[in-house]
């Protein structure tokens, strides 16, 4: 059983393919912390997060004898996971523009009302729900995520420039949105 | 002193800023024994797709000598209508001869007796 939790996310991958239910239970062990960084980055706070993961994992069990390994595994369920949050953010947005009307969509679109989150979490969470989901992408996987712009470009499969301009863009909103929180930390 | 651009300043800042917060939402949105949870919701795809491929392949075996002796016999009646029609004296129209549809006048369709 050791041996499988230090084996190589393909041996693992081969194994489950080869219905070894354990094999694919250590590829979410070992993967769903990172992957919830993504999925809360794109939705923000609230249960649609864990919902969301658990799409993600049932859908990569589902494909498992279709991943080539043409990207690491990581990658492949960040793929999963934007998309599967952008369906989530085109939903809400769909429901709210419904009921509210395309000018009055609120400034927060996640739970953030509903949850207890400070009021400096609710500075920044309403500064990416403002961005446009494709800069919140890129957001997310560039400066939460950790991935390189390369990478980026890769997961969401859009060019390298498209990524430092969608980053670019961003960074200049969130920049604006938030002004006094971010000048509080240059201070310290 | 190390000099850093105001453009990467405020990257670094914004990297400092956000990282935290999204993991409080991820304290807070995922809830316990989630890798339980997903094993769980993958057994039960595991159980409810694979018997249904199954018995989709086991019926596709069935079925296919089924349609293929299907075709060869309606091939067969077609040709065998088409020669009954061409040793008959009266003309019939096309689908008459490859359906062997019995030309009906209207005397006949009146006779009680269907001689």
């Amino acid at each position: 059983m050791s041996d499988t939790r230090d084996a190589s996310d393909e041996d693992l991958l081969d194994a489950a393919r080869g219905g070894d239910q354990f094999a694919f239970r250590v590829l979410v062990e070992r993967h769903h912390d990172a992957l919830a960084r993504t999925v809360a980055g794109m939705l923000g706070p609230g249960d649609a997060i864990d919902d969301v993961m658990q799409e993600v994992f049932v859908q990569f069990y589902k494909n498992l004898a279709k991943f080539r390994g043409d990207s690491s595994v990581r990658t492949y369920l960040n793929r999963i996971a934007i998309n599967r949050s952008l369906d989530v953010l085109r939903r809400r947005r769909r429901s709210i523009r419904r009921f509210v009307g395309i000018e009055d969509i609120p400034e927060s679109e996640t739970a953030t009302e509903s949850t207890a989150v400070s009021s400096a979490d609710k500075t920044v969470w309403k500064a990416l729900d403002r961005l446009p989901n494709d800069q919140k992408a890129v957001v997310t996987l560039r400066l939460v995520d950790g991935y390189s712009t390369q990478e980026t470009a890769e997961i969401l499969g859009v060019r390298y420039g498209t990524v430092l301009s969608r980053l670019s863009r961003a960074l200049d909103k969130l920049r604006d949105q938030l002004g006094p929180v971010l000048r509080e930390d240059l201070d310290q | 002193m190390k000099h850093v651009e105001p453009e990467q300043r405020d990257l670094d800042a914004i990297v400092r800023i956000v990282g935290p917060v999204v993991d409080n939402a991820v304290h807070r949105g995922v809830k316990p024994f989630f890798v339980d949870r997903v094993m769980r919701s993958v057994k039960k795809t595991r159980l409810a797709g694979v018997p249904a491929d199954e018995i989709f392949e086991g019926m596709l075996g069935w079925f296919r000598p089924i349609v293929v002796a299907s075709l060869l016999i309606v091939v067969g009646l077609i040709g065998f209508n088409l020669r009954q029609a061409s040793s008959n004296e009266i003309a019939m129209s096309v689908p008459e001869s490859v359906f062997g549809l019995p030309t009906v006048s209207v005397e006949a369709a009146y006779e009680l007796t269907g001689e």
